[in-house]
This record gives C-alpha cells, structure tokens and sequence, in this order.
C-alpha cells in the first residue's frame, strides 16, 4: 500500500479533462443527445451497475459515488426517484463518470485489506490533493453535460432574450443578468443554473462581448 | 436467445434481458412499481429470485419475453436453478474492504471525516445484503 501522506492528484489540466470528456460523448448515442442521457451512458454503455442506496444523501450528503471495484455506482434511492432532484443525480452520475475516466490508475493501485485500512488511508490523503483530484471530476461532469458547440447558441439566444428584458449592461448587472440567462439554458441541458453559470465563465462566453 | 456460461445466473440474465431494451433500472422500477434497491440486489444477485409462478411470469411479460419463447423457458431455469439459493458470492469484509470508494463529493465539497466513512460502510454492506 502507498504511503497515503505522499499521495499525488494525477496531473490533468482542463484541455485533457475536456478532451477526455468530449471523446466519451461523442462515442455514445446516448452522449450525443441533449440533455446528455448520461444515466443510460452509464448503465449501458459503461456497463455500470447503479446501486440505489437508501439514506446516502441524507446522512452523508451524497448523492453518488464510484465504488473501488470501478463496476458499480451507489445512488441515494431518494434522488434516483425523486424527479424534483433529478438535475443534482445527473450532475453527480457524471463526476463519478470523471473518476472512472480520469482517475482508473489510482483505483486500481489501491486494495484496501480492511475497513480500518480503508479508513486510515482516505484520513491521510492530503486534503489539497484530495481536492484537486475532485475538481478534475467536477471539471469533467460539467464539460459532459454542457457540450460547448450546444451552450454556444443557446447563450446567444438567451442573451437576446435578456436585452429584450432590458438588460444591456452586463458587467453592471453582472449576477443578476448571469442568473437570468443561466435559467433559461439549465433545463435544454439537465443541469442546475449553478452549473450553467460556471461552464459560461469557464468556457469564455461570460461576460459577453460588448 | 441470450447465452450464458456457468457462472451467470437470473440475476445477470434479466439485467441483460433490461438492457437489451435499455430500459433504465429506474424506468423500469418506475413502470413496474419495484422498488429499485431491491431490484438491483435481485440483478447483482444479492436476493434469489422469487419461487413463486405468478410473480415470475409477471416478471418475464415486464422485461419483454414472449412465453413459450426460448429466453422464457430460460427465465423460468435460471430461477428455479437459483430460487432459494442462499448467495454464495456476498462481498466478504475483507472482498468489501478492497472495493470501497476513494473519492466522493459531499454537498459541502469537504473530504469525508472518519464518523462519515464508518456511515458509509454501513450503507454500503446494506446494499450488499439481502
């Protein structure tokens, strides 16, 4: 076993994690529509078994994860059938998708002989790395959910439909105006407006050119 | 008709039957009024499959089989060969141990302290159970 203390977050910056996530939507059919169907994409193209757990999200705050054996995913039973949560499970299905694209290696390196193993390990990662490894999958699930070439046009048909409603200095209305655009793209793509927000800030569309 | 080799039983044989349609486990549940957690054990073959005849060609008209048809009589093997069979396959602690999670995301985006794991271990081998 890897001394937990020297654990290193692979490196991935954004281009390879948008590489990445953009080659696995274009395999599937299912990653080719809108909203991305990436339960399916999961299910049957990855061949991962979902796992509906009961109290997952309500004890831990949880709404998925990727078990080691890179085979199964556990979903909170609640999101699974609650459509009001439908958006956050989608979100989280995708993050655990990024764990399993972009961070296989490390599963792979890892055989925990006990729980308390298990335990001590995960307790010695350090939290910067812990972190950076999170981003990389946070980083993947929205760049699989929000295909550029798709948040392309319908920013620009939002932000008509925002001059329409008055808005016309965006860095002045700059939340509130990223708000009103965010909310009317997030259901084409099945995601909340948090994360529409942030792919127009990553992605270089926000603020919009004067 | 699906084949098999020994090793694969009902469980394995009605999530192809599911995905040969891909049906979703919760569209499928979600049509068909079972309860997901449950389904998916009797699909990784935590819980054997049920004895009873009615319940089992109900079953069999849900994930599309025709009776009479070769992957029905199939159907009906497979659950008789494993119905009662008590799950020679359960993860292990030691099994269970290796094929935990690593990462995970909490809505607070903070790694998981160690009260958080030994919930989570609980959860996990509830769904390892029958």
């Amino acid at each position: 076993m890897n001394d937990p203390r020297k654990f290193k977050a692979p490196y991935n910056p954004k281009e390879r994690i948008w590489q990445e996530a953009d080659r696995l939507r274009a395999a599937y059919s299912a990653g080719r529509k809108l909203p991305v169907e990436v339960l399916d994409l999961a299910e049957f193209d990855l061949g991962l078994d979902l796992v509906p757990v009961d109290g997952l999200r309500e004890q831990l705050d949880i709404d998925s994860l990727l078990m080691g054996d890179l085979k199964s995913v556990l979903v909170d039973k609640r999101a699974f059938m609650n459509p009001r949560l439908e958006y956050r499970l989608r979100f989280s299905v995708a993050h655990e998708i990024g764990h399993l694209m972009l961070h296989r290696d490390i599963f792979a390196g890892l055989k925990h002989a006990s729980a308390r193993e298990w335990f001590d390990y995960i307790s010695a990662i350090p939290d910067v790395e812990y972190g950076w490894v999170e981003w990389q999958a946070y980083e993947f699930a929205g760049r699989l959910l929000v295909p550029p070439d798709a948040l392309r046009p319908e920013f620009q048909s939002a932000i008509k439909s925002a001059q329409a409603a008055g808005y016309s200095d965006w860095l002045a209305a700059d939340e509130a105006a990223l708000d009103y655009i965010a909310t009317r793209i997030a259901p084409k793509f099945g995601v909340s407006t948090e994360v529409i927000a942030k792919r127009l800030r990553v992605e270089k569309l926000w603020p919009p050119a004067e | 008709m699906l084949y098999h080799n020994e090793e694969d039983m009902f469980g394995t044989f009605i999530k192809e039957l599911r995905a040969k349609q891909r049906l979703g486990l919760r569209e499928f549940c979600q049509e068909h009024g079972h309860d997901p957690s449950n389904w998916s054990k009797i699909e990784r073959e935590v819980l054997s499959p049920p004895r009873d005849e009615e319940t089992l060609r109900t079953w069999a008209k849900q994930l599309g089989l025709k009776p009479g048809s070769d992957d029905w009589h199939k159907f009906h093997d497979y659950a008789a060969v494993d119905a009662g069979r008590i799950p020679d396959h359960l993860l292990e602690d030691k099994e269970l141990a290796a094929h935990l999670p690593v990462f995970f995301r909490t809505l607070s985006g903070q790694k998981p302290s160690r009260e958080d794991l030994e919930k989570l271990l609980k959860l996990i081998r509830s769904a390892n159970k029958p």
